[in-house]
């Protein structure tokens, strides 16, 4: 069958290939869901005052977003290359950035939600 | 791949943090355990906007009123992110140490949650309407 590895990683066979895409693409699905928090953020910051904490915040979480993205896009790669090297894989500092992250987006939300609320 | 008794758990090899390890697990493991995080990490982000939204849209009667349906939903929210990162790395150190997966009651407390969220704002908009914003 074309594409698949001939060379077994820990006894089985597994496309190699296909789980740096995947990764990528769970990644891309979670730079869309931050990307979705900033927009509404910044159309928060758009509606009423204070106006800076509503586009400070949708600015700052795009970017994350497309950090988060393009981090995606480079798993596609090193993940590969990992794999062939037989390195390690686990990224726990990555995972805990992307933990704050989100803990942080939602701090964030809940003043622009009181904000809202109170205007 | 097998440790010895004398030397069990002495791999220098502790990916950044986890611990010491027996063995590198297959490496299809860590990656879907990886996934899996970023699912919750999703379902954590999907709470957190639909919360913002809520406040930011919900046409509810009093100002106040929206943030019992909306604040809710964006603790949930964070509160998974948190508790979905400490399972990545129970399931992490559990698959480096050979062992089953440990039980996680995450996907339990995220449904009552969300139910317990979802029926406050159902008596919400029953309040709405019977008080005649509608």
């Amino acid at each position: 069958m074309s594409g698949r590895d001939p060379e077994p990683t820990s006894g089985t066979v597994f496309h190699r290939g296909l789980a740096g895409e995947r990764t990528a693409l769970a990644w891309s699905r979670s730079a869309l869901s931050l990307a979705a928090i900033g927009a509404i953020a910044l159309e928060a910051g758009a509606e009423h005052a204070p106006h800076a904490l509503g586009y400070a915040v949708g600015a700052v979480l795009l970017l994350l977003a497309g950090a988060a993205w393009a981090y995606g896009r480079r798993a596609y790669r090193t993940t590969r290359e990992a794999l062939q090297a037989g390195a390690p894989v686990a990224r726990p500092g990555v995972l805990a950035a992307a933990t704050a992250v989100t803990s942080l987006a939602g701090v964030a939300a809940i003043a622009l939600a009181i904000v809202s609320a109170l205007a | 791949m097998a440790a010895d008794p004398g030397h069990a758990r002495q791999a220098p090899d502790d990916a950044g943090g986890l611990g010491p390890v027996d063995s590198e697990p297959d490496a299809r493991f860590t990656f879907a355990n990886e996934r899996t995080f970023l699912a919750w990490n999703r379902t954590s982000l999907a709470l957190i906007g639909g919360g913002l939204a809520v406040a930011r849209f919900l046409d509810i009667g009093g100002q106040g009123l929206r943030l019992i349906v909306a604040i809710p939903l964006i603790v949930l929210g964070v509160g998974t992110s948190l508790v979905s990162f400490r399972r990545w790395g129970n399931n992490e150190r559990a698959l480096r140490l050979d062992q089953p997966l440990p039980y996680s009651r995450l996907p339990y407390l995220l449904v009552v949650g969300v139910a317990v969220v979802g029926l406050a704002a159902i008596a919400l908009a029953i309040v709405d309407v019977l008080v005649g914003h509608v």
